[in-house]
């Protein structure tokens, strides 16, 4: 089995829905002659040609293994990650930065509480001094807040 | 000649300005912590400072941006000398010799070598630069739409055939990061394109977003996997040479920095490529080549000197012809275009300001980075020790912040995550990244000059073959693209005669 296959029908229909939706574009411009699904067209041919030729040829199936066993801790790390982004904002850059950090240092061999939380603590705040007092990049307060 | 003369004065008027002097220092240092920190290398770490360079006048940003780049090379070579660990590709070559002189206790005459090397090669070529970049901007300047187009065609081509081992799925990448510059509005008729009704792409993707999420989260969520064992440090002695050090690695020097600056202006090239081919060129040129990869001080000279002339030897075709030869300076070009500067051969009339005060400030740069780091190396070394389970997370926090302050959204933040889902299968597969950030960069200027070149000929696309310096360049494109496949082909027959 060629274990491009699948990525390639995954690229074959992105270049389909991309081209289906560059049939909606009209330009409006006299002088444009081409207007603003030419370009896209191109890519989107040149994507479905690249998926066919993926798909087509032969190459060496990747390494075994669960799906689990070898990609459990980037998905775990991405779902922390995820949280921790749709946390930001309604609960604010500190708290939000300082439970992300305490768990990740935790998770990724940190054995003791203490110190994951002091880190944490020291890391959040260096952070938030930096960014929002310095240089003034306006972290959201959240519902908890800080002084202004 | 004398031109350039009183144009590099002026350029050395731009960067010794105190603001830019103190610019240079702060990007020296910052970019050297980049390269010295695990999962942000320098395409991540420059993108996440473009929303900090906003406000500043542009010959200013991009004088930081320079000192970065030029920091992120240091750092990569104090990982590869004291750890084994190279903290960009362009400085694998250098933990060959590097590493084992270390062990043998000579690390910090590898680290001093590597510092004085990369500063006389840098020297030299921002010089070979002065010398190269106007003709090939004046050159430019009688360039039309088409001609531009098919230079962009080349670029991509060239890149792609040289980021990977896979044509196919580098041109993959390519087409990838082409396919995200569409999103937005179109400049010509103001329609929207693949916006997907959310109000925060009708501006386009954001660079910073795109590099980050693809190169830095990408990253560290291979690196989760394998977080485990400590990194063995090596203590550390004086930081110095003895003059025999000095003269015996002088001509790896030299050498290295020919070759590095060569192929840093070849497109897509670039430093890696140049450090491994100026290692195996002293290796074949020494007495006894055996010494190689048992600490020899021209392994590390050699490779040291010629990333950092390749990485100005780089900034050639971005500066004058607009195009960038690596996923460093498309990020650095990135920049430019956000800040209203577009690169290109008018930038050398329109602003000059920017063009010699880069230049000056990258002799600037060398000199910060000579005093600063090898006192401070200490320094740098006490941030290798921070274990693992520290540096990510937050090195993470960072890339939120960095992304969350682009658009203030979730979007961003939301983009960035599954971008980084996408930069971890291709970095598991083996799609290269750096074309995609090509693509994103050079994807709006592409369409745009196709469209004007389409204009010009009332729709006919033969202008880009009757056109003769289009067609020129649009072969050389098709023969980059075919060149591996042929010789891949002529190899294969041979062994089987």
């Amino acid at each position: 089995m060629n274990s491009d296959r699948p990525a390639a029908i995954v690229l074959a229909t992105v270049a389909a829905l991309y081209i289906w939706e560059a049939r909606s574009f009209r330009g409006v411009t006299v002088s444009d002659v081409v207007g603003p699904s030419a370009y896209p067209w191109l890519l989107g041919g040149t994507l479905a040609l690249l998926a066919i030729v993926l798909f087509a040829r032969t190459s060496p199936s990747t390494a075994g293994g669960g799906f689990w066993s070898r990609h459990g801790r980037p998905a775990a790390f991405t779902g922390s990650l995820f949280a921790y982004c749709m946390a930001l904002e309604p609960v604010g850059f500190l708290a939000s930065t300082f439970v992300y950090l305490v768990f990740s240092h935790r998770w990724l061999g940190e054995q003791r509480w203490v110190r994951a939380i002091l880190i944490a603590v020291g890391a959040t705040v260096a952070l938030w001094i930096f960014f929002d007092r310095v240089l003034d990049v306006g972290l959201p307060a959240g519902a908890i807040g800080w002084p202004r | 000649m004398s031109d350039m003369f009183s144009s590099l004065i002026f350029g050395f008027g731009v960067a010794l300005q105190p603001v830019n002097l103190l610019l240079a220092v702060i990007g020296a240092f910052v970019g050297t912590l980049i390269g010295v920190l695990p999962g942000i290398g320098p395409v991540s770490g420059i993108a996440l400072l473009i929303p900090l360079i906003i406000g500043l006048h542009p010959a200013s940003a991009m004088i930081m941006l320079t000192a970065v780049y030029y920091g992120t090379m240091y750092g990569g070579s104090t990982t590869s000398i004291l750890l084994n660990v190279p903290g960009e590709a362009s400085s694998v070559a250098t933990t060959l010799d590097g590493y084992q002189m270390s062990l043998q206790g000579r690390g910090g005459p590898a680290l001093a070598i590597a510092a004085i090397g990369s500063f006389i090669a840098g020297t030299l070529s921002v010089v070979a630069m002065m010398i190269f970049s106007l003709p090939l901007a004046n050159l430019a300047l009688a360039f039309g739409p088409p001609e531009n187009f098919a230079l962009m065609v080349l670029g991509l081509s060239s890149v792609s055939t040289l980021a990977g081992q896979d044509l196919v799925r580098a041109l993959i990448s390519t087409v990838g990061g082409l396919m995200l510059a569409t999103v937005g509005t179109d400049l010509v008729t103001g329609i929207n394109r693949y916006t997907l009704g959310i109000p925060q792409f009708l501006d386009g993707i954001d660079l910073v977003t795109v590099a980050v999420g693809l190169f830095a989260v990408s990253e560290v969520m291979l690196a989760v996997n394998m977080i485990t064992v400590q990194p063995r440090l090596i203590p550390l002695q004086r930081i110095w040479l003895t003059l025999k050090d000095f003269l015996d690695s002088f001509w790896a020097i030299i050498r290295g920095t020919v070759v590095g600056f060569y192929i840093g202006i070849l497109p897509a090239a670039g430093a890696t490529i140049a450090s491994f081919l100026s290692y195996g060129l002293e290796r074949r040129l020494a007495r006894d080549p055996s010494t190689f990869g048992k600490g020899d001080i021209r392994g590390v000279a050699a490779p040291e000197s010629a990333n950092n002339a390749a990485a100005v030897g780089n900034m050639i075709p971005m500066l004058s012809l607009g195009i960038p030869g690596s996923s460093t300076t498309a990020v650095m070009m990135g920049a430019l275009l956000i800040l209203n500067v577009i690169p290109g051969p008018l930038l050398f009339t329109q602003h000059p300001d920017v063009v010699w005060g880069l230049i000056a400030s990258m002799y600037v740069s060398n000199a910060v980075l000579l005093v600063l780091n090898l006192p401070l190396v200490g320094l740098f070394v006490q941030i290798l020790k921070t274990p693992d389970r520290y540096l990510y997370p937050l090195i993470i926090a960072i890339c939120v912040i960095g992304v969350y302050t682009v658009s203030r959204s979730r979007v961003d933040l939301t983009l960035m995550i599954l971008l980084g889902m996408l930069g971890y299968y291709m970095r598991l597969n083996e799609y290269p990244l750096g074309p995609a950030i090509l693509g994103l960069v050079l994807g709006d200027r592409m369409e745009q000059a196709m469209r004007q070149s389409l204009i010009m000929s009332s729709g006919e696309p033969a202008i880009f073959l009757t056109r003769p310096i289009s067609a020129v360049i649009l072969a050389l494109a098709v023969l980059s693209l075919a060149a591996p496949v042929f010789l891949r082909a002529l190899s294969s027959r041979r062994r089987v005669s």
